[in-house]
């Protein structure tokens, strides 16, 4: 499904991934997770084409993403994105942005795509919200139209960047039950970036825990966290790692 | 070596009185706190005994701290800095070759970026247009209405004061030398060849361009692009062309009823102000113009639109960060689009009454 093979990226001089090898079978959950700034959201990026890697492949179902000139249309529309903040086009009605794939891979806005639109934010628990406006919207809302956008075209694999940030934690419980959901009733194979704890274990099977650009651990996430790297151990027990606990003080002291 | 005993509350007074004394004597000699009775430390007072620190140690000096109570030490560790940030490597200045080569070269890397986004936007229009990709059905009329019909007030608005404003001076000239009927004449060629077009591009640049980069740098922001991008959609047709195809339609007519405003004025002026009838001002006014003039009034207003349209989508979609991104982005627009738009009138100026 999906095969990243030492793949090295960033922005300017600045290196941010520093070769990371992944793969992903197929229906298969695995989350990319680790803290803030190590590089999952830039491994999404290259993996999606939106950057082109320094060296290295990111192969989607057989296809690199990232070569000059673009993906195929026929690849593309067997993949989702959910973004980070639903990126919904506000200029258009929920209606027209499920729509908006379709729209792209040729089919009128008034026929077909409705129905399909209409089925899939009915999949979403959206049924009312057809001509409302994104800024209309609440949080987990834009999150669940932004879903039924990315899977209206019935894709294989889907991607989701951080999907439950922002939200609170029900709302959030609620979001990973509907990944489950439609990961047993469409068949597919999901990759999550994220860093919410509660999210990953509902949700990931596999990890692939990143840190400073290097893959830290790849595996399965129960081994991950009883017998992980101790960075990793630390990153689900909420611990801010052993060097800073102990810190001593560095005041010079008379006695 | 001084030694200070603190009091048991170190609070905000003690950090902006005796710390702020302190804070002078560390920097001639080594100072001994002796905190054994402190009982509560405020955040304040934690960052000044700190400070007192850093202070003593650029001075060569040191601060101590003797049989501190477990409160006092606590409350410096939680709050301890760590130590001084690295400053910034100073690079060398470079000399002036260095300078003039590295701008050449960023000058040239943007022009070819320039050309790539300009070939990509005429060429994905070319597909809009032939059908070959698709935008948002109706896209292009909906922004048709957004940058020409809803602009239209304004720009009728500004060229007629400017037409009328201009008639009154040129009246005044023209009655003088007993030539009023020659007003016609030269507001019917000022504002058909240049007035009309020139200031239709600047209300434009203003007002059209900058709604379209605050939109494009709004979605860029957003990652609205990103995810048309991840359908498969390109950007230069799916949210360029419906915008350039838009402004290159609409720019001229607006020009055209621009140049009308203008002429309307004068009109005004001739009637009121010098006297003359109608019949006569627009019998002077055809017989002064020529086919042409609408030709080129056509041809540099949509030379203006692609200019404007260019500058606008380019550096919408160029926009990265936040909400003060799209601020300067907008701003630049403005300042580029009227910039370029003068140039390339000058140049049309050059090219066709030298």
């Amino acid at each position: 499904m999906l095969s990243v093979r030492d793949l090295h990226a960033g922005y300017g001089t600045k290196e941010i991934l520093k070769g990371i090898s992944l793969d992903v079978a197929s229906g298969e959950i695995r989350a990319i997770l680790g803290g803030s700034g190590c590089g999952k959201s830039t491994l999404l990026r290259n993996i999606l084409g939106l950057e082109t890697p320094w060296s290295g492949t990111a192969r989607v179902l057989g296809e690199d993403l990232s070569i000059a000139g673009g993906a195929s249309l026929g690849l593309l529309s067997r993949i989702g994105v959910l973004f980070q903040g639903g990126a919904l086009v506000t200029s258009l009605s929920v209606g027209q942005n499920v729509m908006l794939p379709l729209v792209v891979d040729g089919i009128d806005p008034t026929g077909a795509a409705q129905e399909l639109a209409r089925a899939r934010l009915s999949q979403v628990g959206l049924e009312n919200v057809w001509g409302q406006f994104p800024g209309e919207l609440s949080g987990g809302m834009r999150k669940r139209a932004a879903l039924a956008r990315a899977l209206v075209r019935e894709p294989r694999l889907l991607f989701c960047d951080e999907p439950s940030a922002g939200l609170d934690p029900l709302t959030s419980r609620a979001l990973d039950e509907l990944l489950l959901e439609l990961r047993e009733s469409l068949g597919l194979t999901i990759v999550i970036v994220s860093h919410e704890i509660e999210s990953i274990k509902c949700l990931a099977e596999k990890i692939l825990f990143l840190q400073d650009g290097l893959v830290l651990y790849d595996g399965p996430l129960d081994q991950g966290i009883s017998q992980g790297p101790e960075r990793v151990r630390d990153f689900f027990e909420r611990r801010t790692g052993s060097v800073q606990r102990l810190k001593p003080s560095t005041w010079e002291i008379i006695e | 070596m001084p030694d200070i005993s603190l009091p048991s509350q170190l609070d905000r007074a003690w950090a902006l009185g005796t710390g702020r004394d302190l804070a002078s004597r560390v920097k001639q000699t080594d100072l001994t706190l002796a905190g054994g009775q402190v009982e509560h430390v405020d955040v304040l007072a934690a960052g000044a005994i700190h400070s007192l620190r850093r202070i003593a140690q650029h001075h060569g000096h040191r601060v101590r701290l003797s049989a501190p109570s477990r409160v006092l030490l606590e409350r410096l560790d939680a709050l301890d800095p760590g130590p001084e940030p690295p400053r910034p490597e100073t690079l060398p200045v470079p000399d002036f070759l260095e300078r003039l080569g590295r701008g050449a070269f960023a000058r040239a890397e943007d022009a070819s970026q320039a050309l790539t986004f300009g070939l990509e936007m005429t060429l994905g229009t070319l597909a809009l247009v032939t059908r070959r990709e698709r935008s948002w059905p109706g896209a292009v009329w909906r922004q048709l209405h957004e940058l020409g019909t809803l602009a239209l007030p304004v720009v009728l608005l500004l060229t007629g004061l400017i037409g009328l404003t201009l008639a009154l001076l040129m009246g005044q000239q023209l009655e003088q030398y007993g030539a009023s009927i020659h007003l016609a004449t030269l507001m019917g060629v000022s504002f058909l060849r240049e007035v009309g077009p020139l200031l239709t591009a600047v209300i434009l640049a203003g007002r059209s361009g900058s709604a379209i980069t605050a939109e494009l740098a709004s979605m860029q922001v957003q990652e609205e692009v990103d995810a048309i991008h991840a359908m498969g959609a390109r950007t230069a047709s799916f949210l360029v062309a419906p915008r350039l195809l838009a402004l290159m339609i609409s720019m001229p007519f607006l020009a055209l009823f621009a140049s009308g405003a203008g002429v309307l004025a004068g009109l005004v002026v001739a009637v009121f102000r010098l006297g003359l009838s109608p019949d006569i001002y627009f019998q002077v006014l055809l017989q002064a113009l020529e086919a042409k003039d609408i030709f080129f009034l056509f041809l540099k207003s949509m030379v203006f639109a692609f200019i404007i349209a260019f500058l606008a989508c380019r550096t919408g979609l160029a926009t990265r960060g936040g909400s003060d991104a799209v601020g300067r982005a907008t701003t630049h627009t403005v300042v580029a689009g009227i910039f370029w738009t003068v140039i390339a009138d000058c140049l049309f100026a050059l090219a066709l009454y030298l």
